[in-house]
């Protein structure tokens, strides 16, 4: 216990002194001439503009947000391809009985020696496991689909989405939004 | 068994006996797709999406109910674990969703009425109304606590959205950025907590905790020591504690029933509880059912924690109502206070379910009692608060404002919503003639058979009669407001009467308060039937 807050303690104090000391050899080691052009801020040689406090727009959390949807529902294939593909390869009855049993074990994540030889996946129930998974996904994926068409009719991964049209519709529950100054809008270049 | 036959015993049970009996589920599943095909197809031109909602919403409640009554005609206690024990499907399953059913018709007949989502926003709306919805019911048929987990996150994440539903209103994001923060502290702490008790006891499911938890501390050297597993079970409450929006956990509350609109605010209030409530039952019935053996003391002082953590809640939403000015954060605070009665009932449950001695048949009678009130004051609660927050949500589309000054006088221009608000108050306080008083005298009653088990729950009910009191005066405030003070010159005029559709949902929303009032015996039985399935 001691022994290990020792090493916390040393390492700490090590990271503190060697970032103090460079910085202290720099102060005194080099001249100091500063001209104008040398005090501004450095951006990439670019002259700096404004503050960085800038309201960017909206649009960017929009297409995060649908990216995070569908990236997240991939995940969801890969277990299932694992299997879909095993339970493909042992549904053909041409295999050997060797590949069948190797395969069986790697199907229930037990080693080849131990796999019982009723455990061994026949062909046909191999062929079951496939299609109900097979189902099981299409269900997902087409739902997914669905809500895919959804965001898309509704124009939420256009990039520069038709404002005027919503602007001269009347805005739901304007009663109940006090009205409020809409900020302009800041562009970065 | 070798795998051959776990496979066609899978697929036998899902596509023979488990699919057919979630149909209300993939009902709703089925109306949120095709709410987003109308909008697709352009469909909505001609069929706005609020009546394929109502449409929806109403065979699935049709086939909940045929459920229900095919359940009860048959008899006997049927439980069934469907998907491999993931889900359990009893009387009691049933009767939450024929509850969150009916209640998902009445408040998408609001909103129709009131007007929330207009036809852009309509499926969307729809959509999170009825994935949350789907939430509940999960929650409520769980058997596993993965699928604790999942149902108390499917019906939070449409929560948060709805709360901010009304977009550009600076409160409204507020309100909905709040509820996300305590919602995601809440699961964590719950996720960790499911982690260590499904870590301990090498199980998820329900139906073994109990068993489990016995083998673990009958062993001659107890592996962990009963204040461990009750800090795991008491973890687990947490999440359900922030959905219940009890004490330490009730923060959000008051500011997102501010920042949604009435009608989002009131479906949280009565459906988000009572999803939550039936798990929290089916939680506590997990540990603490049949003979719990060594850990019995430590079931029984879980359950008088809970009962103080109750008296506290209604205790603090009571004297924090007080002070209030807006009307939807009364009811917010009102719903807290309610949550804390509610959950008195939940207490006794578990205290007289873990009574010392051997007598379990009297034990089980006695709390089958518990939960029998529990569940009248639930079905009355739901017509009561959402009678209130109709008539809020009516009155805001004529004056916008939900403020208490703002409804000075209204009796003059509009009686109907005025006494609706009166008999829905009036049940909240719990005064004789409406069904809040029964409820609240089966829950006080189970808290006194409860107090000769320990007397720590005698104090419990002596604090939630002063509750009662308590509540008098700030319910009355509005009351006096509404009928008392005099309409001010210039006041905006409120447009409904008694014919008119808002007057008439009101009132039958509002006219089950009075009619559970008076004829107890029919919901009571039916609540008794559901509650005994539990206590096998």
């Amino acid at each position: 216990m001691y022994d290990l807050v020792g090493h916390f303690l040393l390492f700490g104090i090590i990271i503190i002194g060697a970032l103090i000391v460079p910085l202290l050899i720099g102060r005194l080691v080099r001249p100091k001439l500063p001209t104008p052009q040398k005090d501004s801020i450095y951006e990439c040689g670019e002259p700096t503009i404004g503050t960085s406090y800038v309201q960017f727009d909206l649009r960017y959390y929009v297409v995060a947000l649908v990216f995070i949807v569908f990236d997240v529902e991939v995940i969801f294939f890969f277990p299932w391809a694992m299997i879909y593909g095993g339970a493909m390869h042992l549904a053909d009855s041409r295999i050997t009985e060797a590949t069948r049993t190797e395969l069986s074990a790697k199907m229930l994540n037990t080693p080849v020696a131990e796999l019982a030889s009723e455990n061994v996946i026949g062909a046909e129930s191999a062929y079951w496991l496939g299609l109900t998974g097979l189902m099981d996904v299409l269900v997902f994926f087409s739902v997914l689909l669905v809500g895919f068409a959804y965001v898309w009719k509704r124009g939420d991964i256009d990039w520069v989405r038709t404002v005027m049209k919503e602007r001269t519709q009347p805005t739901p529950h304007q009663d109940l939004i006090p009205p409020t100054k809409t900020p302009e809008k800041q562009t970065v270049s | 068994m070798n795998f051959e036959e776990i496979l066609n015993l899978f697929i036998q049970d899902t596509a023979d006996t488990s699919v057919g009996l979630i149909r209300p589920e993939l009902i709703l599943c089925g109306t949120i797709l095709s709410l987003l095909f109308v909008r697709l197809f352009s469909i909505d031109r001609w069929i706005t999406p609020s009546w394929v909602a109502l449409v929806g919403a109403f065979v699935a409640f049709g086939f909940a109910a045929n459920d229900f009554m095919v359940l009860k005609e048959a008899g006997g206690d049927t439980v069934q674990e469907i998907f491999t024990g993931l889900l359990i499907f009893d009387r009691f399953t049933a009767f939450f969703r024929i509850f969150l059913l009916l209640f998902l018709v009445l408040v998408v007949t609001l909103t129709i009425l009131s007007g929330l989502p207009d036809l852009e926003d309509g499926p969307d709306f729809y959509t999170l109304l009825f994935g949350s919805t789907i939430g509940m019911m999960v929650m409520a048929s769980s058997n596993h606590l993965l699928i604790l987990f999942l149902g108390v996150e499917m019906t939070s994440v449409p929560s948060y959205v709805m709360v901010g539903f009304l977009k550009g209103k600076r409160v409204s994001s507020e309100a909905s950025f709040k509820y996300v923060v305590y919602g995601a502290g809440a699961s964590g702490v719950m996720l960790y907590g499911i982690s260590l008790l499904a870590g301990l006891l090498g199980t998820g499911n329900m139906s073994l905790i109990a068993e489990r938890l016995q083998m673990i501390s009958s062993s001659g050297e107890p592996i962990v020591s009963g204040t461990a597993i009750s800090v795991m079970i008491l973890m687990v409450m947490v999440g359900l504690a922030f959905k219940l929006s009890v004490f330490p956990f009730h923060f959000w509350c008051p500011d997102a029933f501010e920042g949604a609109s009435a009608e989002v605010a009131g479906f949280l209030s009565v459906a988000s509880k009572a999803g939550a409530f039936a798990l929290l039952v089916r939680f506590a019935l997990a540990f603490s059912a049949g003979d719990a053996g060594a850990l019995q003391p430590t079931f029984l002082y879980i359950g008088l924690g809970v009962g103080v953590i109750a008296a506290i809640t209604a205790t603090y939403g009571n004297l924090a109502a007080y002070m209030q000015t807006n009307v939807k954060r009364l009811l917010a605070y009102s719903t807290i206070a309610h949550a804390g009665y509610m959950l008195m009932g939940v207490a006794s449950v578990i205290v007289l379910m873990n009574a010392p001695g051997e007598d379990t048949a009297a034990a089980t009678a006695n709390a089958t009692q518990a939960l029998e009130g529990l569940l009248y004051y639930l079905a009355v609660y739901l017509f009561m608060n959402l009678g209130a927050f109709a008539v809020v949500a009516f009155i805001r589309n004529s004056i916008f404002s939900e403020e208490i000054e703002d409804y000075a006088g209204l009796i003059s221009v509009t009686p109907i919503l005025c006494v609706c608000m009166l008999i829905c108050m009036f049940s909240l306080i719990g005064m004789p003639p409406f069904g809040g008083f029964v409820g609240k005298f089966m829950i006080f009653a189970s808290l006194f058979e409860a107090g000769n088990i320990h007397w720590v729950m005698w104090l419990i009910l002596v604090a939630g009669g002063l509750n009662t009191v308590f509540s008098l005066f700030y319910y009355l405030k509005v009351l006096k407001v509404m009928f008392l003070d005099p309409r001010p010159a210039g006041a905006p005029d409120v447009d409904v009467r008694w014919g008119s559709l808002p007057g008439f949902y009101t009132m039958l929303v509002t006219a089950p308060v009075v009619v559970l009032g008076v004829l107890v015996q029919g919901l009571s039985s039916t609540a008794q039937n559901v509650a005994s399935v539990l206590f096998p």
